[in-house]
């Protein structure tokens, strides 16, 4: 009981921000190295927006240091807005129209699609707001104290 | 340890133990059989042989070389020979100054299929940097014997088989995919590592056993 208690009590929200980078990490090292899916260049530049986040705010959340949601927030940001954009070209394919055939993965191609309309970039984005809603919850709670 | 370092450490120990499991998981599931059209390909061996290897590979390759070295008189030995098998190569060259060997390997099958494989093992034996670069293509030839030289002369300067090591590349480029790399082992279109003959053993015999 004590235990819950206590556990209610802490201040998650740089924690949470960090599973949520660290499972998204996963995630994308699962796809792309274990099961061999070829990452797109929209991946990647998705994937040097988490894969630091995933260290840094581990480090944060390990040592209750809320500064570091400062540091994080740029590359939130800067994830979510290629996340949408890849979304949005995977979504309406002729915003990624090119005249040329290139080498690679094809970036309007989705590599999976729910219902429809979910796709990975829609899921990295989702999570990217997310980690974004949550620094900005650590750094009001770091004000505050 | 407070209970918030407690719970991070935790955390990423099960992030980095789901990856481990996955690795792991992953590993062990057999690979998906592909069809492999081959028609065409120097090959040796029984033409009715219920199991197929095709090898993927560039002369100038170290690990082709192990492989060739090591591995294949083994398969050879035990499968090729009794009939069991059929072997089928697929030259590449995509390493700098692998296209000529290519080029005269593949006037080699065409002109003097028996004499195919004596010359790339001939040529293997040569080390990359010392010999295959001084020692001419024709002079390797010459030991082999039974290999029509003059042709293969024609050929080496006209460079006669380029477009086709430009498909072979191409072919096995779309059957590797990100993956590519040589040499590359298919056991009737599964991929087998090459690493070790015990390794292509058991993939062959499985599939002797499942034929049966």
């Amino acid at each position: 009981m004590k235990l819950i208690k206590n556990f209610l009590h802490l201040d998650l929200a740089l924690y949470l921000a960090w599973t949520v980078a660290l499972s998204g990490t996963v995630l994308s090292l699962y796809f792309g190295e274990i099961l061999g899916i070829e990452p797109c260049n929209l991946c990647w530049y998705q994937r040097i927006c988490l894969f630091p986040l995933a260290i840094i705010l581990g480090i944060g959340a390990y040592r209750d240091d809320r500064g570091i949601a400062l540091y994080a927030l740029p590359l939130a940001v800067m994830g979510v807005l290629f996340a949408l954009y890849h979304t949005l070209g995977q979504w309406i394919p002729s915003l990624f129209r090119s005249s040329v055939c290139g080498h690679g993965q094809d970036c309007g191609i989705p590599v999976f699609t729910l219902f429809g309309f979910i796709n990975f970039p829609l899921l990295s984005a989702l999570g990217f707001v997310l980690i974004l809603i949550l620094l900005l919850l650590a750094r009001k709670n770091g004000t505050k104290k | 340890m407070n209970m918030k370092k407690t719970l991070v450490l935790s955390t990423a120990a099960i992030g980095l133990a789901v990856l481990l499991f996955g690795a792991v998981y992953e590993s062990f599931q057999d690979s998906k059989p592909i069809v492999l059209e081959t028609v065409g390909f120097p090959s040796i061996g029984n033409r009715t042989a219920k199991v197929e290897v095709v090898v993927i590979e560039d002369f100038l390759c170290s690990n082709c070389k192990e492989f060739t070295q090591h591995v294949f008189p083994q398969i050879q030995t035990r499968y090729i020979e009794p009939g069991q098998v059929r072997f089928t190569i697929v030259p590449v060259a995509f390493i700098s100054g692998s296209k000529p060997i290519a080029n005269a390997a593949l006037e080699v099958f065409l002109s003097s299929p028996d004499r195919f494989f004596p010359f790339i093992e001939e040529i293997l034996a040569y080390s990359r940097d010392e010999k295959v670069e001084g020692i001419s293509l024709i002079q390797i030839a010459e030991k082999v014997g039974g290999i029509d030289l003059a042709r293969l002369q024609d050929c080496i300067d006209s460079d006669c088989h380029y477009w086709e090591l430009e498909k072979n590349l191409q072919w096995a480029q779309a059957v590797m995919g990100k993956d590519f790399g040589t040499p590359a082992l298919y056991v009737n279109g599964k991929s087998t590592s090459t690493r070790t003959f015990e390794g292509v053993q058991e993939r062959v015999e499985q599939v002797l056993n499942e034929t049966h």
